[in-house]
């Protein structure tokens, strides 16, 4: 535990549960302080000793990690993910797990532009590790629910398309046979429903995680004609029963901000390669802003020092964002970040997010 | 059509990423008699030099860089077996690959894709790789650079040890580290003893001309 921080700063303590606290925030009621979640998951079992490839195996794993993650450092958010490649590998893609390291795409399923032809629809209570993730979340809704908002990440359709053929052979099925992957998409998003109906069933919230629609890889018009599209089904599907939904993009992501304008997402996470100020201009009057101490340099890295420096400047660049902030890191933070530095993430929301806000504070340098 | 009408057609065929198109004409410069290195030089290399710049001005992304360079290759493992004899000449010449226990090799791909196109000799060692086989790859090889790529955090330590693997064996100043990929940044370059950090496929192949002196 961390004492005290540099300059005598205090700590001032929570005086709302999660839920109390995210709920009347997006009510735009008032709260003690900002939000501020910590991107967890699967790179935190070692920290309770687990092997990572028995934690994607077992719900109770699952659930243990979460309820010791909330236990030790209080989240505004719990809630277990399919990872990038849980979706692929129920469509039968081989996943390759490991003790120490998180799992990864070993062969995909469909091996030619020729086998999307037979691309396969899962059934979620038997196929791959999804009645796992499914259990496991039900699990932590009973365990966590009452105080804590719990989500599950869903991985975008774009994103599953590349765990189910190899990012290398979609990209070049783009160029030579459109046709054949816009057959692929459809059947993902169908996939992808299916899942997303158990979620809402269990009044989970729901976030896509869609890093290879990211403009590190493809431009803002292959987004349009083979992404987009059909995350929107996937949204619609979602909104058409009165539930939201949220979307992290890793990479770069600024050229396809304003085609996500109006998708109806509420919410959107960035990569710290990207500006929170910027995503507050274009996107914060339709969704909630989160993002983005950077995860490697400065929470796996970096000292608690760092973070307080790297969250402060986040919260000063977004915390008037229209439709909300959330402070968090840009992606997943990595196995091995020292435990100070989650700490001193959410204490960052808690000394420079107090309200009402301290303006000077939150100017001053270092 | 004459040579240098045939260069530019598998030229702008690499281009157009048509790959069978890049197939038949380097056929005819095969029943043409013209030298197969020749072509790959001025007919496919100089179509992939054109889809580097392309991708430098965001003309072209991922998906058209793949699949030109698909087109390239299809026309090299026609022409390759007709080569008689490798040129004299030495270029530039690096070791790549994605460290031991990751197997996201797009990025690395692209940087050989890049590279090759800029002339250098790059022997790939692929995904996965254990961390002794780039130095002992370098080491057999004569190379001048040592390329590591990963996209993982649990796995860039891979890349330290290699460094340190280098000055444990006092050959640390004989080749450049060059490292890159989704959580590499010039801090973790500086903290671990690379020589150079670079963020994409482009800036890879400026940072080793830079470091090379070569134009």
């Amino acid at each position: 535990m961390i004492e005290k921080y540099l300059h005598g700063l205090e700590v001032p303590k929570d005086e709302l549960t999660a839920i109390e606290r995210t709920t009347l925030y997006a009510q735009g009621k008032d709260v003690d302080r900002i939000p501020a979640s910590l991107d967890t998951g699967e790179t935190m079992a070692p920290l309770m000793g687990m092997s990572i490839a028995e934690y994607y195996h077992s719900s109770e794993m699952m659930c243990d990690l979460e309820v010791y993650l909330q236990e030790n450092f209080h989240s505004d958010g719990a809630g277990l993910s399919t990872t990038l490649r849980g979706m692929a590998e129920a469509m039968g893609s081989e996943i390759a797990y490991f003790d120490d390291n998180i799992s990864q795409l070993k062969t995909p399923a469909i091996k030619s532009l020729k086998e999307i032809d037979s691309a396969k629809l899962v059934d979620v209570d038997k196929d791959g590790r999804l009645p796992i993730i499914l259990k496991g979340l039900a699990m932590v809704k009973e365990k966590l629910g009452k105080t804590v908002p719990i989500s599950a990440s869903v991985t975008g359709p774009f994103t599953i398309a590349a765990m189910v053929m190899g990012t290398e052979k979609l990209m070049i099925g783009m160029i030579k046979a459109p046709e054949k992957i816009h057959q692929l998409m459809d059947v993902i998003v169908e996939n992808n429903n299916r899942y997303i109906q158990r979620l809402i069933d269990m009044e989970i919230g729901i976030g896509f995680c869609d890093p290879v629609s990211s403009t590190s890889l493809i431009n803002e018009k292959q987004y349009k004609e083979f992404s987009l599209p059909y995350l929107q089904k996937n949204v619609d599907f979602i909104k058409s029963q009165g539930a939201g939904c949220g979307l992290h993009i890793c990479g770069t992501s600024r050229k396809i901000w304003e085609d996500l304008r109006d998708t109806g997402i509420s919410g959107f996470s960035l990569d710290n390669c990207e500006s929170l100020l910027e995503a507050k201009e274009v996107l914060g009057d339709k969704m909630t802003i989160m993002g983005n101490v950077p995860p490697v340099d400065v929470m796996r890295y970096g000292t608690p020092q760092d973070v307080l420096r790297s969250a402060k400047a986040c919260i000063r660049d977004a915390w008037d964002s229209p439709c909300g902030f959330t402070l968090t890191s840009g992606c997943q933070m990595p196995t091995g970040t020292p435990t100070e530095n989650m700490t001193a993430l959410m204490d960052a929301a808690r000394i420079f997010g107090r309200y009402p806000l301290d303006i000077d504070l939150l100017n001053s340098e270092d | 059509m004459d040579e240098e009408q045939l260069f530019k057609e598998i030229s702008d065929n690499v281009v157009d990423m048509d790959d069978e198109a890049v197939e038949d004409l380097c056929e005819q410069t095969l029943e043409a008699g013209i030298d197969p290195s020749e072509t790959i030089q001025m007919g496919l290399i100089d179509g992939m030099n054109r889809v580097s710049e392309l991708f430098e001005t965001e003309e072209y992304f991922l998906p058209e860089v793949m699949t030109a360079s698909f087109a390239m290759n299809a026309g090299i493992d026609i022409l390759k077996p007709h080569i008689k004899q490798e040129s004299s000449e030495t270029p530039v010449s690096l070791v790549i690959g994605v460290v031991e226990g990751d197997t996201h090799d797009i990025g690395k791909n692209l940087v050989k894709i890049m590279c090759e196109a800029a002339g250098f000799k790059v022997y790939d060692l692929g995904k996965d790789v254990p961390l002794d086989s780039f130095i002992e790859t370098a080491e057999e090889n004569n190379c001048d650079l040592i390329c590591m790529s990963t996209l993982m955090t649990t796995t860039m330590e891979g890349m330290r040890t290699v460094v340190n693997k280098l000055k444990d064996r006092g050959i640390r100043d004989k080749y450049k580290v060059m490292i890159g990929g989704g959580p590499i940044s010039q801090k973790f370059a500086d903290l671990i003893g690379a020589d150079a950090y670079t963020p994409n496929a482009h800036a890879a192949v400026l940072k080793i001309k830079e470091m090379m002196g070569a134009n």
